[in-house]
């Protein structure tokens, strides 16, 4: 049974796990690219059965070596093998040197890349050029066959990264390969999951290359990945004589004029993952409509901040800022919620208003997207997204508590561990009230007894498949309430994990 | 999701295996949509093969299910094609055989709507240029860490 890889490395880490794996485990650099170019045909055959004829770009160093390794055992397999080789003139680089030479010998046919020649014959193309050690933008021949491995249309195979991509945090480096599928080796790269990495990595699997487990023990991972093992027991089931009050209370505070939904879809969500009680306050104009629509929540209309103080004292936890706005009435509300003996879950205008008044706290989670940390950081959302596991450890530092920046591949970060990654989800939730669902599913974690370590993972992990759960792979016009069945029904599926 | 081409019996039937392998406990429902001739049976083959089941697989379109014993697994594999009205399930007890120790493969599973429990996995399989077009997609979180699993055995990483 494989073991499915959590760890999540940046270049650094993984040059130096192979530094160990040569170095304490006599594991040869030459023996790893064996390895990967094998692992990698693998596969190729299994992904494009049909595969008869392939095209192998190969860069000058290492990660054209496995591309060479690949190329030789696809032809002693009898695929029809095309070797173009790109990164101008100049030698190959060690390992790779010798994998070529192999190529040669089993005369494998071996061209120098060309933009005029055709290779759109081919049933999949192998991009071998860049690897993870790329740095500056891709130029030369490396860009020409990018952008007509582009235009070919043809499904690709990325050997660790597509070429293009840095491996470090997804940026896209001038222009980088769209791969279909890419097998990366060792360790799962940052850069596959972050960033503009998510839209150029496809199908992302991990090869370990069988380095051995004691190895992976002594370097330590930049992030990990949330799998559902980690929370199977933070949703048990009931015991029969449960009530209401051991379920928690949540009180959402937000829907200033022109935004009264945003706090209704909070609301809802905390409900469905198992809120006991919810209640919101909400501008007084908004909160009759919003207890006729929705009866199960408590609706409080507040004219005046200081009427939150009693509501306040009877919630477990409070989510600030769903439709929150910048109006007196909200910054008057935000500076009477934040000092709320309870934890906190601050969104959408509390986050804006705390770019305005900063401050910290240990027992809030702050729900930024790249906007929103943008402004927390005084950076531009690109800043953001060109670095994100940055953002969230400056944000941490200059806010406190427990940070998720939102986006592909959102970010989880609690004080003193590592980050956690949610690689779920998908483009469909790129819509309103997306965040104040999350808001409300971290609300009615909390409001049960989750302690912010756990909720705060497990809650994007529920919102993000929910998501895809409700898409079914029809992401376009999917709404926040389409959720919403999904998550109660992952709420009680805790025995399947 | 996980859209694949299988361009012959032979890769449905390593995909199927590949799947089985990758489950580690019971209690789950895969639903199996598509047309007649899809390969939905053949699927079912190769996933039984997956667990260790070394015996005849037939389709159970006229007896709705055939029961296996596969390995340690207690798998039953429907075929509700024949099915005039969803109500029929009741009468053979189809809520016995949904359980935390078997495993259920479900052919036209639409058409016994409002009788069964939600899948784990959702595996849809469509003719396409004389192969077989594969979607295989989670309807849990159980069915999430299976799928995990079988890409990881499927490209043999």
């Amino acid at each position: 049974m494989p073991n499915i890889p959590l760890a999540i490395y940046q270049v650094a880490q993984i040059r130096e796990l192979e530094r160990l794996a040569q170095k304490r485990f006599g594991i040869a650099a030459d023996v790893m690219m064996q390895r990967a170019g094998k692992a990698a045909l693998e596969c190729l055959v299994r992904r494009w059965p049909h595969a008869k004829s392939i095209a192998v770009f190969c860069g000058k160093g290492n990660n054209g070596g496995d591309g060479y390794v690949l190329a030789r055992l696809a032809a002693e397999r009898g695929l029809q093998v095309t070797v173009w080789q790109v990164g101008g003139g100049g030698a190959l680089h060690g390992g790779a040197q010798q994998a070529f030479a192999a190529c040669q010998q089993a005369n494998v046919l071996l061209c120098t890349f060309n933009k005029s020649e055709q290779f759109a014959l081919v049933d999949v193309i192998v991009d071998a050029m860049c690897g993870i050690g790329l740095s500056g933008k891709v130029r030369g021949d490396v860009l020409q066959a990018i952008e007509m491995i582009e235009q070919a249309g043809i499904p690709i195979l990325a050997i660790d990264i597509p070429s293009g991509i840095d491996a470090d945090n997804g940026q896209v480096l001038g222009k980088a390969i769209k791969a279909t599928q890419t097998i990366t080796f060792i360790g799962l790269k940052l850069g596959l999951l972050t960033g503009r990495g998510v839209a150029y990595a496809g199908e992302v699997v991990c090869h370990s290359l069988q380095l051995p487990a004691e190895l992976f023990s002594q370097v330590l991972p930049i992030a990990e990945k949330t799998t559902i093992a980690y929370f199977g027991s933070c949703l048990a089931p009931r015991p029969r004589d449960w009530h209401k009050g051991q379920s928690g209370h949540v009180l959402i505070i937000g829907g200033d004029y022109g935004f009264q939904g945003a706090p209704l879809l909070a609301a809802k969500a905390a409900l469905r993952v198992g809120a006991g009680l919810v209640s919101v306050a909400t501008r007084v104009e908004h909160a009759r409509c919003l207890n006729v629509m929705t009866p199960e929540i408590m609706v409080h209309g507040v004219s005046a901040a200081k009427e939150l103080t009693t509501l306040m004292d009877d919630a477990d936890v409070i989510v600030l800022g769903p439709g929150l706005g910048r109006s007196a009435w909200s910054r008057e509300c935000w500076e009477v919620a934040i000092h709320a003996k309870t934890p906190l879950v601050v969104d959408a205008d509390g986050l804006n208003l705390l770019a305005e008044f900063p401050q910290t706290r240990a027992d809030w989670v702050l729900t930024p997207h790249p906007g929103e940390a943008g402004r927390l950081l005084r950076k531009t959302s690109q800043d953001i997204q060109d670095d994100r596991l940055n953002a969230l450890f400056a944000m941490q530092k200059r806010y406190g508590g427990f940070c998720i920046l939102k986006g592909a591949g959102s970010l989880i970060l609690s004080p003193g561990k590592i980050p956690v990654l949610c690689d779920k989800g998908n483009p469909g939730m790129a819509t309103a009230g997306m965040g104040d669902m999350l808001s409300g599913v971290l609300g009615g974690l909390v409001a049960q007894g989750l302690p912010l370590v756990n909720a705060a993972p497990l809650g994007v992990y529920l919102h993000a498949i929910a998501g895809d759960l409700a898409a079914a792979g029809e992401e376009r016009g999917l709404i926040a309430t389409d959720l919403l069945p999904y998550l109660r029904q992952l709420s009680n599926n805790p025995d399947h994990v | 999701m996980f859209d694949y081409f299988l361009p012959d019996e032979q890769a449905t039937l390593t995909v199927g295996a590949s799947l089985a392998a990758a489950i580690q406990q019971p209690g789950i429902v895969i639903f199996l949509l598509g047309p007649l001739g899809a390969g939905k049976t053949t699927f079912s083959r190769g996933f039984l093969r997956g667990l260790g089941y070394q015996g005849k697989v037939k389709s159970p379109t006229y007896t709705l299910v055939e029961p296996y014993q596969a390995g340690f697994h207690k798998v039953y594999h429907f075929d509700f094609y024949r099915l005039n009205d969803p109500e029929e399930l009741i009468h053979i007890g189809i809520q016995d055989y949904f359980s935390s120790t078997t495993i259920c493969l479900i052919e036209w599973p639409d058409k016994g709507s409002g009788f069964l429990p939600l899948p784990d996995i959702i595996c849809r399989l469509e003719v396409a240029n004389s192969g077989r077009q594969l979607q295989l997609g989670p309807g849990s979180l159980l069915g999430e860490g299976v799928l995990d699993r079988f890409v990881a055995l499927y490209l043999r990483v």
